[in-house]
């Protein structure tokens, strides 16, 4: 049992660490909290459908090929890429002045925006997500880790190390580094600070929008309310972990999934989330910054 | 930074942009179009909801363009039309203005019919709940995300205390309000060495786990059934039963509500609270204890959500955990961040506005939400910082006498003697701070003081005394170690070793706040002013440490309430005096000069009634009128009684007035003595100039 | 129905929705309320499109009293706030009727207002006794009660699957808990004590690790109080693990998404629910009609929403009134025949018999057993 539910805590905890890098992104960069965030993983996921029921229903694509999966991964990133820059240039920008919670009222209006307007399009029911090729499992003494299992887990890692490579050794890597650390100082070294942040959202969204696909593909089933809660629970997870800290996103959710397994399935499926939360707490309570947060605070 | 002209291209003029905009968002919108179930496929909807995107868009992008790159017309319209609004409000006395405001509130509802009566208690509602989050979130800053916990505190009270003990709701009302303010400095404990978002999270945590508790714990809160059938109130054999009577119910707790923050708000703790939003540390260092003023705003926040919960329980005679979701601490938040934070007007529109558009909408059916969205997004970028933003009253509405006795300007204020003494404006005067007792008493000695950060050693084994009555300067090349001395004796950093002793009392591991109240008052480096109060008001809270005025005190104002008030006033109108801030003290203390905002900051730690001033670089950026003014007000300061430590870098100013100098390098002393001394010094000399300019 | 009977529908449809806008006079209006926006939009969706068809019936033959009857809307989104506003709106506007709400959570608040107003409620879909329990003259429910589903679903699993470990699993909704709870009392009456009770949480996504603590005790039937979207999950990830325990749940699953997402996963489970409703000659009627104007099937809780506004409309007819109180009266006391059979009402508002029966998931369709 033990196993099965580490199994199921670390695919859990790989998804949750996806979207709460986009949190994380963003928020190092202009320190937002993008509540719409969640919101775009389930764009992501509502285009993979679109993409699957196109490619198939034209027969441009077998429904099992893995063809249809990077077509509709493509698709889902793409789109969610553009949302991303376009929700940040609409609410967001206006507002980089603004006192720090105008803009997160912003984002939760786009959040309510989106959410309705994705149960306007594509109806308010829960719509079921095609099967894929990846099917089948490995059988553990233990416990079954399914396929689809690995390939979030092995997605997500190579996501991150991607990620990690990305801000470390390029130049727009860079560049979001500067523009994370100081805006003014950035802008003044030549850097264009509006294409970084725009940059930000693209990358974020990306993810986000990886997540949707994969995690429509998990479950098997969407709404346009999936959002939310993944939002919150990636929010949690990326502040567990340092918000602002890549590393601390992965490492955050990656925990607050095993927690959750774990605490639902040894102690309590109720009172999960208390566990998680109360978690959190006391983590916030000895390191005030998350686990691999460092304090921007008092920087001044 | 857009300026519209003829030379720009087109694609960058307004208009063009807002089609642009549309087409983009109508285009982004298409593929969530395709729906292959047949149920959903047909034109008609795609089409319906691509125009409300594209019309959201343009109206949106529009409403950005205010203000910003509008046509000019549109700018003068504004401006007219605000300056002419506003005039008419000052025109208008602000107490017939109330009056009016409450005159519409009690008579309109009778000319309603039940359905508007009910949105309005719902506003009523909503309004106390926002008024007492914006006491957490608008006036002490601190972000606040499971602030609907409490509301759900005061319902589930009353709600279990009605069914299963039969309490009236007259008995539960106070007793919701006292129960939610425990909780609130529940979660404050946590929630005090939290910042930010930080801090967000962890009250949503809170606020969740509470949601999560009432829905689990069935065999008290009847889980996801709730509590049925909750007595109605009643009073004399009268029941509250018809919108009606719920609606004035509300509204006298709101306007209590608004009476209470109201006063809280012009009270010592309302500074302090602003303060401390404004900045943390040096509200510590003027003497305000973080803790209790940070518990006291969770407290005080949570009351009156408490009081809304137990009005809500009985007014729906029905209470389930879905009432109490995430998403309602959101709302709340919105109606405050909407409204203008910090401003009760504001916050009561805010909740107006959330509470009533949606009602409105009711119409538009399904597309309401969506609306609604796109709504909150539009208003938010219109006007980022809320819908009326908050001023802060610059002299307190205290009663009369209170106004004269500050008049800025007025007979009192021309007098130009320049040593009135801070300590004869309280009348408090500390018998240890006459000179004649004191003249060879150490007031402040270090003992083998050191500080390391990581690897660095910032101060090395220090030994430093300053006799009373001096004044005393440190100085020493940039990262001798000078502020964190300070910092050490002010209680900001903790040594790593050594003692530091205030009269012979242990300083060591004493908090700032307490620093400040044993008599240690000190200015910053790199100025630390309240950028939202007005130069008076600066003044005033670093009076706080020696007021009394408790928070029962400050919603009633007895007269010992008032006349500490007053005396402060007085205290700070002398204080600017001293400094000669006298003409500017109706101003935001970000709008002086550099070199008023340096003695705005030492008139500010003068009003702790300090015995000893720590003065960071005072002179730093002054030129030489300036500085002589400087030593001036110096001198003025230790000719009423204060023992004054200096950092300085401008050695003619140093040399002119320290009685005694001392040097610090790289964390250690190396020399101490009178200006001829430190002059001579080969040691300083070095220090300052580089090894081999020592030995030429 | 022929082409000429579609084109008067879309015509009556096109009238009606001017005459909604147009707010004319002399209209009968009725309420419908539910959550039509939010989470629970696909809910209240069923609930409207029955009231919608009802409406265009009635109007199609006259109307009522000599009125067109117009449908007044009203979104609680599931938040008992909102739907005391809805209530006070309806009192307000005049309706001689409710439709709904949808869950009890709304219906219980709302019930007191109606009843102050003389207006006349009957849900289509709130379980919870609480609604009928508090004495109102004004409340119906058409659908069942929890604790009579419990009894049927715990009856089956005792006498007709014949097994004894069961597992009890809710959604920790009003709805969800009140039926487990129900279903657990009727096991225990029967000797069965469930080896495993315990909810999840609605919304949630993965339900592995409760199942993966479920598996441990080996259950041969997991009984699930819930609706449908947690139910797919349920049994795809039960399966995922490798369980081969039989799924058994109420009405709330009985909707062609768990079919149609659940896919394999979903044979084999068994729902209790009304008897069939193609097989009852008056209900073929709306479900045809449903089919045509909104091109699906019909929904769990439509053809209730359905027969609640007949139910209305038939009574303001029979009265030729639009007191509430004779309208109450009059259908306490009349024996329906209707498109879910023949209804009767008890004393407090109540069905009188117990419409429930088993349905299975055969070869992806709802079997009814006999």
């Amino acid at each position: 049992m033990l196993l099965q539910q580490l199994v199921n805590g670390l695919t859990l905890g790989s998804v949750y660490a996806l979207i709460a890098l986009g949190y994380t992104m963003v928020y190092g960069i202009i320190e937002l909290i993008n509540f719409a965030h969640g919101e775009v993983y389930m764009l992501g996921a509502y285009i993979g459908i679109v993409t699957f029921s196109l490619l198939t229903t034209l027969h441009l694509t077998s429904p099992d090929s893995a063809v249809t999966l990077v077509c509709m991964m493509i698709a889902a990133i793409l789109f969610c890429g553009a949302c991303g820059i376009t929700i940040e240039r609409l609410a967001y920008r206006p507002l980089r002045t603004a006192p720090r919670l105008s803009p997160l009222i912003s984002a939760l209006g786009v959040s309510i925006f989106l959410q309705n307007f994705v149960m306007l399009a594509q109806g308010p029911r829960d719509k079921g997500f095609p099967e894929l090729f990846i099917q089948g499992g490995l059988d553990l003494p233990g416990g079954r880790i399914s396929a689809i299992q690995l390939f979030i887990m092995a997605t997500s890692v190579l996501m991150m190390v991607g990620l990690h490579l990305l801000v470390r050794r390029t130049r727009i890597g860079k560049a979001m580094r500067a523009t994370a650390q100081d805006k003014q100082m950035a802008s003044l070294v030549g850097i264009d600070v509006n294409r970084v942040i725009s940059v930000t959202f693209l990358i974020g969204s990306a993810l986000a929008a990886v997540a949707g696909v994969m995690v429509g593909m998990y479950y098997g089933l969407i709404n346009f309310y999936i959002g939310y809660i993944a939002g919150v629970k990636a929010f949690t997870a990326a502040v567990l972990g340092g918000i602002g800290s890549i590393p601390g996103a992965m490492l955050g959710g990656v925990l607050l999934g095993l927690i959750e397994s774990l605490g639902a399935g040894y102690i309590s499926s109720e009172y999960k989330d208390v566990f998680a939360f109360a978690i959190l707490i006391v983590v916030l309570i000895f390191r005030p910054t998350g686990l691999l947060g460092t304090d921007t605070s008092k920087r001044a | 930074m857009r300026i519209v002209s003829r030379s720009v291209p087109l694609y960058r003029r307004p208009m063009v942009r807002i089609i642009l905009t549309s087409l983009w968002l109508g285009l982004l919108s298409l593929p969530l179009m395709i729906e292959l179930d047949a149920a959903y496929f047909g034109l008609k909807r795609p089409l319906m909801v691509t125009g409300v995107v594209a019309t959201l868009g343009l109206i949106q992008w529009f409403v950005s363009q205010w203000g910003r790159a509008s046509p000019v017309w549109a700018d003068r319209l504004a401006e007219a039309g605000g300056a002419t609004f506003r005039g008419l409000i000052r025109r208008i006395d602000r107490r017939l203005l109330y009056v009016l405001a409450f005159a519409a509130a009690v008579v309109i509802p009778l000319g309603l019919n039940r359905y508007y009566i009910d949105v309005l208690t719902q506003v009523g509602i909503y309004a106390t709940l926002a008024l007492g989050l914006n006491i957490v979130v608008g006036l002490a800053g601190l972000l606040n995300l499971g602030y609907i916990a409490f509301y759900a505190v005061g319902a589930y009270a009353y709600g279990l205390l009605a069914t299963r003990a039969d309490v009236s709701f007259w008995q539960v009302l106070p007793l919701g309000g006292v129960l939610a303010a425990v909780f609130g400095v529940l979660l404050g404990f946590p929630a005090l060495r939290l910042r930010g978002d930080y801090l967000a999270i962890v009250t949503l945590g809170f606020g969740e786990m509470i949601r999560i508790v009432l829905n689990n714990w069935d065999s008290l809160t009847g889980g996801p059934n709730g509590i049925i059938g909750i007595a109605r109130p009643s009073l004399f054999g009268f029941t509250f039963s018809h919108p009606i009577h719920y609606y004035y119910l509300i509204l006298a707790v709101v306007l209590l509500t608004i009476f209470s923050v109201d006063r809280l708000n012009q009270s010592r703790l309302g500074r302090a609270w602003t303060a401390m939003r404004d900045d943390e540390v040096a509200a510590e260092a003027i003497g305000i204890d973080l803790v209790k003023t940070k518990l006291l705003a969770f407290g005080l926040g949570a009351t009156w959500a408490g009081l809304a919960g137990v009005f809500f329980a009985s007014k729906m005679t029905f209470i389930s955990p879905e009432s109490f979701t995430f998403f309602e601490s959101v709302i709340v938040l919105c109606m405050v961040t909407l409204g203008g934070m910090g401003s009760i007007p504001g916050v009561i529109l805010g909740a107006a506005l959330l509470l009533i558009l949606p009602e409105m909408m009711r119409q538009f059916a399904l597309y309401r939400m969506l609306v609604f969205g796109a709504a909150m997004v539009g208003m938010m970028v219109m006007r980022p910082k809320g819908l009326l933003t908050a001023r802060r009253r610059t002299v307190p509405l205290w009663r009369k006498g209170c106004a004269g006795s500050t008049v800025v300007g007025g007979p009192q204020a021309t007098s130009t003697e320049l040593r009135p003494g801070p300590s004869t404006g309280s009348g408090r005067a500390d018998p240890m701070l006459q000179p004649s007792k004191e003249a060879s008493m150490t007031l402040l000695e270090t003992r083998k003081l050191s500080v390391d950060f990581g690897g660095l050693r910032a101060l090395d084994m220090v030994d430093l005394s300053v006799m009373a009555g001096k004044i005393v300067s440190l100085i020493g090349p940039n990262g001798a170690g000078k502020t964190t001395f300070f910092n050490c004796v002010t209680g900001l950093y903790a040594p790593t070793s050594g003692e530091i002793r205030y009269r012979g009392e242990n300083l060591v591991g004493v908090k700032p706040n307490h620093v400040a109240g044993k008599g240690v008052a000190r200015t910053f480096q790199n100025i630390r002013l309240f950028q939202d109060m007005t130069v008076l008001e600066n003044v005033m809270v670093g009076g706080h440490c020696r007021m009394h005025a408790s928070v029962v005190g400050a919603i009633l104002r007895p007269r010992s309430v008032i006349t500490e008030e007053e005396e402060l006033v007085a205290k700070a109108a002398e204080l600017l005096r001293f400094v000669g801030l006298q003409d500017k003290s109706e101003l935001w203390a970000s709008q002086l000069p550099y070199g008023d905002q340096r003695r705005l900051e030492i008139a500010r730690a003068m009003a702790s009634d300090p015995s000893l001033l720590l003065l960071d670089e005072p002179a730093a950026g002054m030129n030489p009128q300036e500085t002589n003014a400087l030593m001036e007000l110096i001198y003025a300061i230790r000719a009423s009684g204060i023992t004054i430590l200096l950092i300085e870098h401008h050695m003619r100013l140093v040399m002119g007035i320290s009685e005694r100098i001392m040097v610090l390098d790289h964390g250690v002393k190396i020399a101490e003595g009178t200006s001829e001394e430190i002059r001579a010094d080969s040691r300083v000399i070095a220090a300052y100039l580089g090894r081999e300019s020592a030995h030429a | 129905m022929g082409r000429q009977g579609l084109w008067s529908w879309n015509a009556l449809a096109f009238m009606l929705l001017i005459a909604a806008n147009a707010h004319a006079a002399g209209t009968i209006k009725v309420g419908v309320a539910g959550p039509l926006t939010g989470d629970q939009g696909a809910l209240g969706l069923e609930l409207k499109n029955g009231a919608i068809i009802a409406v265009e019936e009635w109007n199609a033959k006259g109307g009522l009293l000599g009125q067109k009857i117009e449908i007044v809307w009203g979104d609680d989104q599931h938040d008992p706030k909102q739907a005391v506003a809805v209530a006070n709106k309806f009192v307000n506007e005049g309706v001689v009727g409710v439709i709904g709400h949808f869950n009890s959570s709304c219906s219980i608040p709302a019930s007191t207002i109606y009843r102050d107003g003389k207006v006349v409620q009957l849900t289509p879909a709130s379980t919870n006794p609480q609604f009928t329990e508090r004495g109102l003259w004004n409340v119906f429910r058409v659908c069942g009660r929890d604790d009579q589903q419990g009894s049927v679903a715990a009856n089956f699993i005792v006498k007709r699957l014949k097994k004894a470990k069961v597992v009890v699993l809710h959604d920790k909704t009003t709805y969800g808990q009140g039926l487990a709870d129900e279903t657990v009392k009727a096991l225990e009456k029967a000797k069965t004590k469930p080896v495993y009770y315990g909810s999840i949480t609605q919304g949630d996504k993965d339900y592995r690790p409760v199942l993966t603590a479920v598996r441990q005790s080996d259950p041969e039937v997991l009984f699930y109080g819930g609706i449908y979207p947690e139910a797919v999950l349920l049994t795809k990830q039960m399966r995922e693990l490798g369980m081969k325990t039989i799924f058994v749940s109420g009405d709330g699953v009985w909707a062609k998404e768990f079919i149609e997402i659940g896919g394999k996963a979903a044979e084999g489970a068994f729902i209790t629910f009304t008897p069939d409703q193609t097989k009852i000659k008056e209900a073929q009627g709306v479900i045809q009609r449903h089919k045509e104007k909104f091109g699906t099937a019909v929904g769990a809780y439509t053809v209730y929403s359905y027969v609640a506004a007949v139910l209305l409309f038939d009574a303001i007819a029979a009265t030729q009134s639009t007191d509430g109180v004779k309208i109450a009266d009059h259908i306490k006391k009349t024996k329906w025949k209707t498109a879910l059979g023949p209804i009767e009402f008890d004393k407090k508002g109540d069905v009188l018999i117990s419409p429930y029966v088993v349905w299975e998931v055969k070869n992806g369709k709802f079997v009814e057993l006999r």
